[in-house]
């Protein structure tokens, strides 16, 4: 049985607080499709609906002791220190990934200077630049992935950030004219 | 660019926030990080500038690679007060504490949502990205599972015997449970009334509360109409049961009243 023969309850849970409304109507449809889990969908349905008006008064002292001990920990628990793993290769080294790879050169430095979507690049095409490179692939990974993290570093100036735009690796190829055929090669998940 | 959510739904489409939010980060996105924080300490949801949690929450994802930035102290400070203010406060109408279990559920929802908001700064937590597409119904399913834990503790029964109580109330209940249907219909509209209303439902035992949540939606406690939901069939017990529970609620709800009015 598929995933979305037999859900589980976490699963409808999160589709019902999804929905557009969770008024009468969908919490009928729920329990119709859902019956096994008709008690979790009503107690959820009562806390949707529960009247809570934003308390507007002052936070009590306990409340203000707990935000500032919620953010040190939030503090604590910055992530490790990103290694680049783009910094100790030479020119000449990622020439070569390039070939090796079988791109022109502005493909790799799209993903040196982060300007490539996490998600639109497969884990097969990952391991291969890595290969290439003699990178790890969670390396890679991780570097490209705090796309958001450039944008919020851009947040240090006090004035208008430029834009950081990353754009697929679909896009990435096409504007450095690989062929379609080779195109769908290196973004294909399988070998 | 505003990087899309990752968690992906049963029929394997990536979760999208609404479209009003995505508006909003699109706007939001190209202010300067002191137009941001001013514009974060903006309260009311009808004020011109209010940013809504879902979109300080990108920001404060999106800055997960800083450390010890107070800019996004600012932010997290904003969103952690939001979450406490939604959080139902410990107290009757008349300020004495109604129940120390609600103390305890505030305790446990502001943690889970610190928790996974601290956790998401080493590894994205997929989890986060509802509170992303409508974060006040996010808070509201840590509440109810905290609820959940609270209950379990406290021991509260879960399960109606199947129509071992479709017999007569008695006369004292079925008495009890018409004193507060005229007392719920005439103070309804009192804001007051109805806080407390709502945390006195919360002591009730857990089938009770329910029943009262599917009337309070209009659903039928029982139909002739084929394919009609109803409260019996949802639970699985007779009409008379459900009409049996309904009473005991109200007339246990009638002596919490009469306990905070005295």
């Amino acid at each position: 049985m598929t995933n979305e023969e037999r859900p589980s309850l976490e699963d409808v849970l999160d589709e019902f607080v999804t929905e557009v409304d969770t008024g009468r109507e969908t919490l009928e449809r729920y329990l119709v499709a859902f019956p096994a889990f008709a008690n979790e969908l009503v107690d959820l349905a009562r806390e949707l609906a529960r009247p809570i008006e934003s308390f507007a008064g002052p936070l009590t002292d306990k409340d203000i002791n707990t935000i500032n001990e919620a953010w040190r920990h939030y503090e604590a628990a910055a992530p490790r220190n990103l290694v680049d793993p783009w910094a100790t290769l030479t020119v000449d080294q990622l020439r070569q990934a390039a070939r090796v790879l079988g791109v022109p050169r502005q493909v790799v430095a799209a993903f040196r200077e982060r300007r490539v979507l996490p998600s639109s690049v497969s884990d097969r095409f990952l391991k291969r630049i890595s290969t290439a490179l003699g990178a790890s692939a969670e390396a890679l990974r991780d570097w490209m992935a705090p796309s958001m993290g450039e944008v919020a570093r851009s947040y240090k100036a006090n004035e208008r950030p430029l834009e950081t735009v990353q754009v697929t690796l679909e896009r990435i190829l096409l504007d450095a004219g690989v062929p379609p055929e080779r195109r769908k090669d290196l973004m294909s998940d399988t070998d | 660019m505003i990087e899309p959510l990752r968690k992906m739904s049963r029929a394997g489409k990536a979760y999208a926030r609404i479209p009003e939010i995505e508006s909003a980060l699109v706007e939001l996105i190209s202010l300067s990080r002191e137009e941001l924080a001013q514009r974060a300490q903006v309260r009311q949801k009808s004020d011109a500038g209010f940013i809504p949690s879902e979109c300080l929450l990108y920001f404060l994802r999106a800055g997960r690679g800083d450390n010890s930035d107070q800019h996004f102290g600012t932010i997290y400070r904003v969103l952690a007060e939001r979450v406490h203010r939604q959080l139902p406060r410990a107290t009757s109408r008349h300020g004495a504490t109604i129940d120390l279990t609600a103390e305890a559920i505030r305790d446990d929802v502001f943690w889970r949502f610190a928790e996974l908001v601290a956790g998401d700064r080493s590894t994205y937590d997929e989890r986060l990205d509802f509170f992303e597409i409508r974060f006040d119904r996010a808070i509201a399913r840590l509440r109810k599972t905290a609820q959940e834990k609270a209950w379990r503790l406290e021991n509260r029964s879960t399960t109606l015997s199947s129509d071992e109580d479709s017999g007569e109330l008695l006369p004292e209940v079925e008495k009890a449970a018409a004193a507060f249907s005229e007392i719920k219909s005439s103070q309804i509209d009192d804001p007051a009334f109805r806080s407390w209303f709502d945390a006195a439902i919360d002591l009730l035992p857990r089938t009770q509360v329910r029943i009262l949540e599917m009337i309070r939606q209009g659903i039928p406690i029982d139909s002739q109409e084929d394919g009609q939901v109803t409260i019996a069939k949802t639970l699985g017990v007779s009409e008379r049961t459900i009409r049996n529970q309904r009473d005991k609620a109200y007339a246990s709800l009638r002596e919490m009243f009469r306990g905070e009015v005295i």
